[in-house]
């Protein structure tokens, strides 16, 4: 019966035997084939891919957690042109909704390139914008699925969600910040000078399909975010204070700096013209250069009599002079072969330094350079930090020039001249860099704007930094009681009820391109801080040829007393003598 | 004289014993490639669903991005100043600026936006869904 049976088992065995066979030799026949470098090639495509992964740009802070840059989801639009159906109605609905020319999308689709199969029409679409366009495009799906004609049809269109830079504040702080082009660089300001920091590192990364990998993948940190020591307030309000300048007193530009001349933070820096950030491609039409951009750092220029607190300063702190010293001030000063005269054309008689000061007598600050020497002279200026960048964090900060005796350019009238802010070039940065010396008890404060960051979910923040003490102690504090002495005695107008301010006028010449200076427009300036016994902000201001008047009393000068109410206000400075009592109760 | 008398066991037996023996070697391999494709599935499961948590972090960071923006759009010194105005606010002056001494008090300070740093979590699978069977029996010995 067993053996009756036995072919069967033989077959069935037989034919499990012949299929082994045959799939042996299939997978034998398929592995020496001509097509199998082509499956090969197959299963390393399925394998997985590889992928730039562009970390999120860091944003940008003020110093009490306001947002100045961040970032904000938007489209890129692009076909996948084997799945077009009607190009026509997708080129007449994407020009309407994107507003660009039908015809020009319907060129590029017809003109794709051979084995072409992805094109892109537009890049960072609004999200509103491209929520439309999706919007159209399921609504036409949802008819053409109800009806059997062909009609308009937004088949193989496809919608990318990625980052771009947003800025909320548009035109707030736009000199300071800079902007990110659409190919993720920064210009100008910090998006320049901390562009790495911010962007973080692109990763080549291989994808893998199979998931048991997904562990391979590596994690891409976003970039950096900065918090900057600017607070957004004092900037906006120093900014409108900066155009109602410019229109009440006709001027043409100008620059309006806030510091802490304890620490060197930058508080608020105006300057004009600014560019609205979220459409910053508007920039060419608002800058003949890239120097304008910042004015405060960028744009050295002969600072005039703000110059004479450090001609000061030096003088004090060799003992040239003291605050008492008395000097009888005639008018004129010859020396060089050129002859030095005060601003009026005036002889003031005699005068103690203080009296120099208040009156701001080119004559008697020309003798002061002079009993120093050139050595002494050039030696304190070159301590004060001028003719090279003060460092501070932002891109494209000049230097300025100051002449030294040895330059082919340098002539024995310029000792004078440097005295009082002519002749010599330097940018507003650099004047509040050198005076904060005077503010802060001979320490020189580094400006900066960084004031923490936020990386790897840890905040980080900076101390400050020291740049010398290129005076004394005594020498800061007789010369800073000597300026607010000058400020009270001339009933200035950058005077602050409640407040005791100290802080000096710069009218400057400006020279032209012939050699000569300009007999009819001026710089007008202002440095000055408070309260001084425990100054708490700094600030100067420079306003460009101004036409009602060329000189800085009358221009520059209440317009620092208007920022620096504001200030006080802002940065909730009690008036000096509740201050004073909250002290002797302590 | 020695008398030599092999047994033979049945041939029915003696094929038993054999199909036995290889049902058993079928059967434990059958359990092996049970066990293996089970913690294949689920390792391939959990890698999946890995994917998808990481898509929707993305997601959430995007969305994050977006409502933070938005946030410091409505807040804008321009969009709070105008709200402000139509309320009838306006900034105070001097006089009416009254400073209280408050204790201890040294003023604002600057923005902390982390208030203490965060220990990274390592998002990588269980060791169950990625050591091999052949590990496993590894650890066992």
């Amino acid at each position: 019966m067993r053996r009756e049976f036995s072919w069967r088992s033989l077959s069935l065995a037989g034919i499990f035997a012949m299929i082994g066979i045959l799939i042996v030799v299939q997978m034998t026949r398929i592995q020496v084939s001509s097509e199998a470098a082509d499956f090969r090639d197959q299963a390393v495509r399925y394998k997985g891919w590889m992928e730039t992964v562009y970390p999120a740009r860091g944003e940008i802070y003020d110093r009490n957690g306001k947002l100045f840059a961040g970032n904000q989801s938007v489209y890129e639009i692009g076909v996948t042109l084997d799945n077009i159906e009607n190009p026509q109605s997708l080129a007449v609905i994407l020009s309407t909704v994107l507003n660009l020319e039908s015809t020009e999308i319907l060129n590029k689709i017809s003109n794709a390139a051979e084995g072409q199969v992805y094109l892109r029409i537009a890049d960072y679409v609004p999200a509103a914008q491209a929520e439309e366009l999706i919007s159209i495009k399921s609504e036409i799906e949802e008819e053409s699925s109800n009806s059997t004609q062909s009609g308009d049809s937004l088949a193989g269109l496809n919608f990318r969600e990625h980052l771009a830079r947003s800025y909320p504040e548009n035109t707030i702080a736009s000199n300071v910040i800079g902007f990110v082009n659409q190919s993720g660089r920064g210009y100008f300001g910090i998006e320049e000078k901390y562009n790495d920091l911010l962007a973080g590192n692109a990763v080549q990364v291989w994808v893998p399909a199979d998931p048991n990998r997904v562990e391979e993948i590596p994690h891409v940190p976003d970039g950096t975010t900065l918090i900057l020591t600017l607070d957004r307030e004092l900037q906006a309000s120093t900014e409108r204070i900066l155009d109602e300048s410019l229109y009440s007193y006709g001027a043409q530009s100008g620059t309006i700096v806030v510091m802490d001349p304890q620490n060197g933070e930058i508080l608020a820096m105006a300057s004009t013209p600014r560019l609205n950030l979220s459409n910053y491609g508007q920039y060419e039409q608002l800058f003949d250069s890239a120097s304008e951009y910042n004015r405060a750092i960028n744009m050295p220029y002969e600072p005039g009599s703000v110059m004479k607190i450090l001609t000061m300063a030096a003088a004090l702190d060799l003992g040239v002079v003291t605050p008492q010293t008395s000097y009888t001030d005639l008018g004129v000063y010859p020396i060089g072969g050129a002859t030095i005269k005060n601003w009026d054309q005036e002889a003031w008689g005699v005068q103690d330094m203080t009296g120099c000061l208040q009156h701001s007598l080119n004559v008697c600050l020309a003798w002061i350079a002079v009993e120093m020497g050139t050595d002494n002279f050039y030696g304190y200026m070159s301590k004060f930090g001028f003719g090279h960048p003060t460092g501070i964090d932002l891109s494209g900060e000049a230097g300025g020039r100051l002449k030294v005796p040895g330059d082919a350019d340098w002539y024995p009238v310029d000792l004078a001249t440097n005295s009082f802010g002519q002749g010599i070039t330097a940018t507003p940065i650099q004047v509040m860099m050198a005076t904060s010396a005077v503010a802060n008890n001979g320490v020189m404060v580094t400006p900066h704007l960084l004031y923490g960051m936020v990386r790897d979910d840890k905040q980080y923040d900076f101390p400050h930094q020291d740049a010398g003490n290129p005076i004394s102690k005594e020498t800061a504090q007789t010369l800073s009681e000597m300026l607010a002495n000058s400020l009270a005695f001339e009933e200035s107008k950058a005077l602050v009820p409640n407040y005791r301010l100290a802080g000096k006028t710069g009218t400057a010449q400006i020279p032209t391109e012939y050699g000569w200076y300009a007999s009819e427009v001026t710089n007008t300036s202002f440095i000055g801080w408070g309260p001084v016994d425990d100054p708490q902000f700094m600030i100067y201001v420079w306003l460009e040829k101004p036409t009602t008047s060329i000189w800085s009393s009358k221009t520059a000068a209440p317009v620092f007393g208007e920022v620096a109410a504001e200030t006080i206000r802002l940065l909730d400075i009690p008036p000096d003598h509740i201050r004073q009592q909250y002290a002797s109760e302590q | 004289m020695t008398i030599n008398r092999p047994i033979l066991q049945a041939p029915w037996r003696t094929q038993r014993q054999r199909v036995g023996a290889i049902l058993l070697g079928i059967v434990a391999a059958i359990m092996v490639a049970a066990l293996y494709l089970s913690v294949a599935s689920q390792s391939t499961l959990i890698g999946r669903e890995v994917q998808t948590l990481e898509r929707e972090i993305s997601l959430a960071k995007q969305e994050n991005a977006n409502l933070k923006t938005e946030l410091a759009r409505l807040l804008s010194y321009h969009a709070v100043e105008t709200r402000s105005d139509g309320l009838g606010f306006y900034p105070a002056s001097e006089e009416e600026t009254h400073y209280l001494l408050v204790p201890g008090y040294s003023g604002r300070e600057a923005v902390v936006l982390l208030e203490e740093s965060k220990e990274m979590v390592n998002p990588s699978l269980p060791s169950e869904y990625s050591v091999s069977l052949f590990d496993w029996f590894e650890t066992l010995r």
